[in-house]
């Protein structure tokens, strides 16, 4: 299982499984630029893989008025 | 991944440039955007002084950010719009970014103005957004030529430009593509305005915030829901992510290619009916300029 943080409204939500940064911003319906994924205060590509236990952090980067 | 320039894991992907940085040659991508922008436009000199228009969130405290590193004396100016539970907030942000880089900020309070933004969209029949962008403008100038300043410069990006270009060009707004531009210079009443960020997008300001460890504001303006801008963000996504530096493209090609053209248009086309407002000063094609009619129109209740 993952967990997914949002910032900055603070939401979290699980997957039970990990995958790649790309695939678990897809099941999000996000694209690569348009969202920062952080773990241990670095950011992530979207090669990278996201293992079970891992917790994240979602930035999206559009303002939003 | 593995950066572009070192070789060392990336931490971000650009395919605009088809590049990806780590920390250290992602910062040294960014502070080259922003130096290319300001040299290629002549936005300003070293020793000259800057107003950073700090709205709290992660553009405009990544432009004061680079500007300090780059060793530009940029003071900072927010406008606090008494917006409930939002104002406050940002403001928090601002003050906390300045105290702890030591750098001069400047606040000015709209209620004392008389025209905070709760009572504008009480008593103003225009869009919110549009009449908020209005009386930022004004306070920009006004704080800028009263403490003589040279320049102002705010933090709007790539998607801010792009998305502006495009919903001007679908309508052939021809005076709003004129203005479009990341230097508008100095003319009688007004100061000139740069926008250092212009080349880069939104992903890269939000990474370089993150990554310089900036703590800023990320929630939207209660205000904002109706903003047509985001949507054309959208669609300039969707293209970005099918065809990457589309963005890039029709900003620098618009500038390049029909800027030039423009600005002779304008040249030929002066406004001779724009005077000084008697009021304030500030130029309006009016008796009195649209701040002045509002604050009247807030002051006696209709």
């Amino acid at each position: 299982m993952i967990k997914i943080r949002f910032f900055p409204e603070g939401k979290e939500i699980k997957f039970s499984k990990g995958g790649q940064v790309k695939q678990i911003l897809k099941k999000l319906n996000l694209s690569p630029t348009t969202a920062l994924v952080i773990k241990n205060n670095q950011l992530l590509t979207s090669d990278l893989f996201i293992k079970d236990g891992d917790e994240i952090e979602i930035r999206l980067v559009g303002s939003k008025g | 991944m593995k950066c572009r320039r070192c070789g060392q894991q990336a931490e971000l992907e650009l395919p605009s440039h088809n590049a990806a940085f780590c920390r250290d040659c992602f910062f040294i991508f960014f502070q080259r955007q922003v130096e290319k922008a300001i040299k290629k436009w002549e936005m300003f000199k070293p020793q000259e002084r800057i107003l950073v228009a700090v709205s709290g969130g992660k553009d405009s405290l990544a432009l004061w950010d680079i500007l300090l590193s780059l060793g530009y004396k940029a003071s900072g100016f927010f406008l606090d719009l008494k917006i409930e539970g939002f104002s406050e907030k940002a403001k928090e942000k601002v003050e906390k970014f300045a105290q702890e880089r030591q750098a001069p900020l400047i606040i000015l309070d709209l209620s004392e103005e008389g025209i905070a933004i709760p009572w504008v969209v009480k008593y103003s029949p225009k869009n919110p957004c549009s009449v908020c962008g209005q009386i930022k403008r004004y306070y920009f100038n006004y704080i800028t030529q009263k403490n003589k300043f040279q320049v102002l410069a705010t933090g709007h990006n790539l998607d801010d430009e792009t998305s502006r270009l495009l919903a001007n060009v679908l309508r052939w707004q021809m005076p709003y593509l004129i203005e479009q531009s990341p230097v508008l210079p100095s003319i009688s009443g007004l100061a000139k305005k740069v926008k250092p960020l212009y080349r880069l997008g939104e992903y890269e300001t939000a990474a370089y915030a993150f990554l310089r460890k900036i703590d800023y504001f990320a929630f939207p303006c209660p205000y904002s829901k109706k903003a047509t801008s985001l949507r054309y963000k959208q669609y300039m996504n969707q293209l970005e992510l099918e065809f990457p530096g589309t963005k890039l493209d029709f900003y620098e090609g618009f500038l390049k290619k029909l800027h030039p053209l423009l600005q002779l248009l304008s040249k030929k086309k002066k406004n001779k009916d724009l005077h000084l407002c008697p009021q304030c000063g500030y130029p309006t094609l009016s008796n009195e300029c649209g701040i002045c009619r509002l604050k009247h129109k807030i002051k006696n209740g209709n």
